[in-house]
This record gives structure tokens, sequence and C-alpha cells, in this order.
């Protein structure tokens, strides 16, 4: 061997992590050292809600928690061993109980809408809404989930170009419902309806909550393709990829339910 | 010897520049022109040995190779070209649309020979594309003998049972997310209870 590749193979050692034989004990495991990146997250959000009073905090609490998340991004991918008491894995657990918070924050917002809707009857609103473009937007949601089970299935069997391609194509499937949805928006408004109507309120309320979800989604996504062209999953660690996963779907999940309360059911 | 011959041309060079720039910039001046010339010459080519500085500190610093050969024959073994020789390009160019989704959008099967989901997988989004086509059409049907809304129901609440026992891995994980999950469902059916009959 020569020198200069020699060179070359001691550079590379610095820059890649050491490769641990498959199953590693739980000895060998090496947990992230703790950081606080976390805390500056929750900073941030506390920060972003009191922008609902000081308005200016918005854009500060926003900096602050991209500046967390960036942070948290860097966080080597660990895969837990299940907890040895519940033989639960703990990461997948708090998924699971962040997304039952989560239905109970959209079953108040569809209660609200079911409510109006049976009092108020939005009869005339059901002839503004665009049903041909709302479900061009369930398909491209369901076609994106779709793509996150297929994307997965590939990373479990190892194989990285199927899963990035699945992956972006969520990427770009996920971007496309939402300019759908602000075309449904901006089409609703030029027809008179805005925040004054009791209709308006609750559409955009409850929709806007779900378009928030999947633009975080999407931004959870872009980290996670940044992740995965750094090489971080593999057949034998992809939890971060189900967990994403798992978020997708249950977003999934309250468009299909939006969908026929809001623009089937009348 | 190139290197002498290089800071000798590149001295000459600042000279040059110098002498003739100076005269022209102290043509208003009351200073003689042959003079100012002379000062152009010796401050360009100070200027260019000051300029010489950051292009020595750079080669002082860069690693110090024990390979004498030109940077062409030296850098011939590099990462990138044993990356790219380790990816096979027999049969690129032939490939056929089908051959290359398949290889692009197809998971292999698993390793350990585990279980593959693929065909669960399309199978239920088949169903959930034929579960949203039938909702449209039933929203568009005018005459239905009964109430459009409990059919829709029925439907959707099959698709989300679909979503979240084959995509959210429900059916085949821990019983235990299911039962955390499911504990959140009587907290959303009585606040839909509830808003549905509050006035």
């Amino acid at each position: 061997m020569s020198t200069d590749v020699q060179l070359l193979a001691d550079d590379m050692q610095d820059h890649l992590a050491p490769i641990e034989p498959d199953g590693a004990g739980p000895d060998e495991v090496h947990m992230p050292p703790p950081s606080i990146a976390p805390i500056i997250v929750g900073f941030g959000a506390a920060l972003f809600l009191l922008g609902l009073i000081f308005p200016v905090l918005f854009a500060v609490g926003f900096v602050v928690m991209v500046v967390g998340v960036w942070k948290m991004a860097h966080f080597p991918e660990v895969d837990l061993h299940p907890n040895w008491l519940t033989f639960l894995n703990d990461r997948k657990l708090g998924m699971w109980v962040f997304l039952a918070s989560e239905v109970m924050f959209f079953s108040a917002l569809i209660g609200a809408f079911v409510a109006f809707k049976i009092q108020e009857g939005f009869e005339e609103a059901h002839e503004v809404l665009n049903l041909p473009l709302a479900t061009v937007g369930t398909s491209v949601l369901i076609i994106s989930s779709f793509a996150v089970v297929m994307g997965l299935e590939a990373i479990q069997s190892g194989d990285r170009r199927v899963f990035r391609n699945w992956m972006l194509a969520t990427l770009v499937l996920g971007l496309t419902f939402v300019g759908i949805q602000a075309i449904e928006w901006a089409e609703l408004f030029n027809h008179g309806i805005d925040e004054t109507t009791l209709f308006g309120t609750a559409f955009y309320v409850t929709t806007g909550f779900h378009g928030l979800h999947v633009l975080g989604g999407v931004g959870w996504l872009a980290l996670l393709l940044l992740k995965a062209r750094r090489g971080d999953y593999s057949a034998q660690n992809n939890l971060g990829v189900e967990l994403f996963g798992l978020y997708w779907h249950f977003v999934d999940v309250v468009w299909i339910v939006l969908f026929t309360v809001i623009y089937l059911i009348h | 010897m190139d290197s002498v011959m290089l800071i000798t041309f590149w001295l000459m060079t600042g000279a040059f520049i110098g002498g003739v720039v100076t005269p022209v910039l102290a043509a208003d001046k009351k200073v003689n022109g042959w003079l100012a010339m002379a000062g152009g010459v010796v401050v360009g080519m100070i200027g260019h040995i000051v300029l010489l500085i950051p292009v020595w500190l750079g080669l002082s610093r860069a690693p110090r190779l024990d390979d004498h050969r030109p940077a062409w024959q030296r850098d011939a073994i590099s990462l990138n070209g044993v990356r790219q020789s380790a990816v096979p390009t027999v049969g690129e160019q032939t490939q056929s649309l089908a051959a290359l989704l398949r290889d692009n959008f197809w998971p292999r099967a698993r390793a350990d020979r585990a279980h593959s989901h693929r065909q669960t997988y399309v199978g239920v989004f088949v169903a959930l594309a034929l579960i949203t086509a039938v909702e449209v059409a039933i929203s568009f049907w005018e005459s239905a003998p009964i109430n459009v809304a409990i059919p829709l129901s029925i439907l959707s609440a099959a698709k989300v049972m679909l979503v979240v026992l084959f995509f959210m891995h429900l059916r085949y994980d821990s019983k235990w997310y299911s039962w955390i999950f499911a504990f959140s469902l009587p907290f959303a059916i009585i606040v839909l209870a509830v808003l549905a009959v509050a006035d």
C-alpha cells in the first residue's frame, strides 16, 4: 500500500464512526452525550406560543426552535433496546403517547366543526367548496402514506436507494398537498368566506391546524432525508424512519376524517 | 530554477505596473515625472512581494507529500475513483422503464428471509384508493334512500382502521401501543357527544 493511500485511510478513520459488529450487546450501545438541544426547542416553542400575545415573539421563538431542531438533527441515530420493565421501545412509546394526545386535540376541533354543521347546515358553503380539488389532495396524501411505508420497507431490507426515492416522493407529495390547500383557501376567501363567517372560522382553524401538521412533517422529513444522505439509516437502525412514518400516517388519518366531515357529508 | 524565474517575472510585472501608473497619477501634482516613475517601480515591486505572502502562507501550510509525482498521477487513485469503480455500470443503458422503476422503487426482499410486507402495503393502498372513489361517488348520490352520512362514516372509519392497523403496524406491534392509542378514544367520543348536543 503506497503512502498516500495509507494517509487517505487514516483520514477516513477520523471521519467514520467505528463499525460495530451485528448484534452488539447492550453494553456496547453508544448513547449520545447529554444535550441541551431539547431544552432549546422547548424554550423556543414557549416563545412561539407567547407570540399569540406579543406578535414579535413569533419570529424569535421560531428561530430558537429551528436552532434547537438543527442541533437535535445532529444526534446520532440510536436504536434503543426495549425497556427492561415494559419490553417496549421507549421512543416508540413516547410517539404513541404523543399521537394519543393529538387524537384528543383534533377530536376537539372536529367535534366543534360537526357541532356547527349540525346547527347551521353550511349549505351555502358547500356550493363553494371544491370537491374535485380536495379529492386530488386526499389522493396525494394517501399516496404519500403509501410512499412512507414502501420507504420503510426498503430501508428495513437495507435498500438505501429505494428508501431515499420513496422519501423524496413523500416530500414532494406533502408539499403538493400544502399547495392544494393554499389554492382552496384562496378560492374560498375570494368567495367571501373569511374569518367573520361561522363556516370560515371552523374551516380555517381545522384545516389550518392540519396543514401546520403537514408542514411540520415536511420539515421533519427534510431533516430525515439529510440524515439518510449521511447514511444514518440501515437495515439494523431505522426506528427514526418508523417514528416519522407513524406521525405522517396519523396526519393522513386526520385528513381522511376531515375530508369526510367537511367535503362529503352534507 | 523555475521558481527563481517566476519570482523575477512577478517582481518585474509589479515594477512595470508601478512605473506606468504612478506618473499618470502624479501628472497633476508638482512632482518630477521621472522621479515618480522611479518611486512607482520600487513601490510596485514591494507591493508584489507583499502579495506573495498569502501564497507563501498557503503553500507552507499545505500537507507535505512524500510523493513528488505530478498531481494528475498522484491523485489517480482517489476515494471517488474507488467509489465509482465499485458501482456496476453493466447494462445501465439498456434498461427498460419497468426495470428502472423496479430498481428504484420496489423494495428488496428481507435479507434474513423475514416476512416482507410489500404485497400487504400495495393491497392496503389499492383498498384505500377504491374506498375513496366509492365515498366520492356516494356523496354525489342525490336520491339516496338513507342518509349518506351513515355509509360515509362507516367507509371513512374503515379507511382509518386500514391505515392504523397496517401502515402504522398496530396489527404486528405490541398490544400496548394499541391500548395507548385506544385510551384517547373515549375522550374523543365524549368531546364529540358534548359538542353535538350543546346549543
